[in-house]
């Protein structure tokens, strides 16, 4: 038996559909009901999304309702403020086996967010010890940890089929070689295992270059397989994470390319970004929109795989082994070993700025536009690095963080799942 | 000035965003700037102490995630509540609207922020102020000032001409 997403998703993979879903949070409760009821509409499958807070993620717990009464908006529902039994009807007649719901919330400290997500009946959610500590929160990894252990363990304990997302795939949104993040959301997972979790996804968020993506995208599940057979699971892709086409053009072909590129690369589940996603938090019907045109473009057929992408997923899938056994090995206590390697630089995420993260490891888009090391610092991998990164000077780092929303302005018509060379 | 100046680069306590702090580094690094960058989810207590210790010419508060108006006014008022006084600028996406630009800009600097960088043109103009700070010094900087919507005019409102 698994729980309403785990089961929704696998009814769509066995019918060859994308399950898309949005980022969507709003802090009020009337208007958090009427975009999900809006989304709970739409006639293809689709997963609801409360995203709560950044003041939430940050364990406050007032002033979301300060604000609110304060006529302001807010990034987010506040799961934890608003009382539970106002939660649970909102979601009434809403969330079941066909509309399931998933919590989003960036927290290191989840335990009240988990709490309550069960108190109001609800049991999928996402984040991570590693991935929702040292890319959103300024507490000591070991403390996170801990955190979420326990939440795991609440989880599991307190639902039947508690499911957990690993963020382990996105990490900082962008510039990370596909490798790292491979290997965190797989180290992730076994962490979940490891503290009672059956059902999982693991995400994975889209690059520069989409047969290293898809490449990427198969070491995933050939690590996942190797690591996790015993637990259900899925893979979910995230529409390119970092800053977005200015122009609706290239915005709109980003969205439709993410998507085709979750239907090549297998993905069960992808997490789809709006067109105004450059200047503001969306609205219901621009998500609505953005939900529509992924859906629409990721049906048709599988275009085939090639030599690039099985170049690609080799090498991934070699980094991301070589990095797995290190961490593991390093303590039977996973969340020990994480630790352990974060200390030893064995786990580096590039440009982090977080204390317990060593920052020796950076990470460049290489002359074929894909995610390559400028250097591995301490981490277990001998990868020739391209070439030396450590003087990027600000407009290089703005080239960089600017390379997919500049391709897609420029040229934003063509469809660009086709290979390159 | 002729020295290298010091700087804090933070963002307010509810956003968890680090390119934007990332590549501020970088930017005021190439400036002269002797950088301390406090990362993501800055703790008000955490900039207080930054300032006291470190004792910047210049606070840089980024902030992208929709909050950053509410979280530089309590920034600012703690500040100045400690008598701090030293030139804070901030800039980024501050409210969940594109459309508050100016209204905040205005806000902020009325409540004492050296200056406020948003919009389209939030970089260029950012890259002038730090230009004019190496030179004459950050704190004699003049922002330029926000025009006033019609429907924010309060002589048009009291005219009942909107």
């Amino acid at each position: 038996m698994t729980g309403y997403l785990d089961r929704f998703v696998a009814g769509r993979r066995a019918e060859r559909t994308l399950v898309v879903q949005p980022r969507m949070g709003f802090g009020r409760i009337d208007a958090m009901a009427a975009g999900l009821r809006e989304v709970a509409a739409l006639d293809f499958p689709v997963v609801g999304t409360l995203t709560l807070d950044s003041y939430t993620r940050v364990g406050d717990h007032t002033t979301p309702l300060e604000r609110l009464a304060a006529d302001e908006e807010l990034n987010g529902y506040p799961l934890v403020s608003h009382p539970a039994a106002a939660t649970r009807r909102m979601l009434e007649g809403l969330y079941g086996p066909s509309f399931p719901v998933q919590v989003r919330h960036g927290t290191a400290l989840p335990l009240a967010v988990f709490r309550r997500l069960v108190e109001v009946g609800l049991d999928a959610t996402e984040g991570g010890p590693v991935s929702y500590c040292l890319p959103y929160s300024r507490l000591p990894l070991a403390d996170a940890v801990r955190a979420w252990s326990e939440s795991c363990l609440l989880l599991a304990g307190e639902t039947e089929h508690g499911h957990i997302e690993s963020f382990g795939g996105c990490l900082l949104g962008q510039l990370c070689p596909p490798s790292l993040l491979v290997a965190v959301a797989v180290l992730e997972g076994c962490f979940f295992h490891a503290h009672g979790l059956r059902h999982m996804s693991f995400s994975y968020a889209q690059g520069t270059h989409p047969a290293q993506d898809r490449g990427a995208v198969r070491a995933l599940r050939t690590l996942a397989a190797e690591l996790l057979g015993n637990v259900s699971w899925h893979v979910v892709l995230y529409t390119y994470m970092g800053l977005f086409p200015r122009t609706p053009a290239g915005a709109g072909a980003l969205i439709e390319d993410s998507a085709r590129l979750a239907r090549d690369a297998g993905c069960e589940r992808l997490i789809v970004k709006t067109v105004s996603e450059a200047w503001q938090i969306p609205s219901v019907s621009e998500n609505l929109s953005a939900l529509r045109l992924a859906a629409a473009a990721a049906r048709g057929p599988v275009s085939p795989g090639t030599p690039e992408e099985d170049a690609y997923f080799e090498e991934t899938l070699t980094e991301a082994r070589a990095i797995v056994e290190a961490v593991l090995n390093l303590d039977p206590d996973i969340g020990t070993a994480l630790t352990e390697a974060f200390r030893r630089g064995l786990l580096d995420i590039p440009y982090c700025l977080h204390p317990d993260n060593r920052s020796a490891a950076t990470c460049v888009i290489d002359g074929r536009g894909a995610l390559a090391w400028g250097s591995t610092g301490n981490l277990p991998l001998s990868t020739p690095t391209p070439r030396e990164a450590g003087r990027l000077t600000s407009d290089d780092l703005y080239g960089m963080l600017n390379h997919v929303a500049e391709r897609y302005d420029s040229e934003s018509s063509e469809p660009r799942l086709v290979p390159h060379s | 000035m002729s020295t290298p100046f010091r700087c804090i680069v933070s963002t307010v306590e509810s956003d968890s965003h680090i390119w934007n702090l990332v590549y501020l580094q970088k930017l005021l690094e190439e400036h002269g700037g002797l950088v301390r960058n406090l990362g993501s989810c800055t703790p008000v207590t955490e900039v207080l102490r930054g300032i006291e210790e470190y004792r910047p010419d210049l606070l840089v508060v980024s902030s992208v995630n929709g909050h950053g108006h509410h979280g530089a006014r309590v920034l600012l008022g703690e500040i100045q509540r400690r008598g701090l006084g030293l030139p804070c600028v901030v800039g980024g996406k501050l409210t969940t609207s594109e459309s508050d630009n100016d209204r905040v800009r205005r806000d902020l600097i009325a409540q004492g922020w050296t200056d406020v960088f948003t919009g389209e043109d939030a970089v260029p103009r950012f890259r002038d102020f730090l230009r004019y700070g190496e030179r004459d010094g950050f704190a004699a900087w003049q922002p330029r000032s926000a025009p006033v919507t019609p429907w924010d005019h309060p002589e048009l409102l009291i005219a009942g001409a909107v």
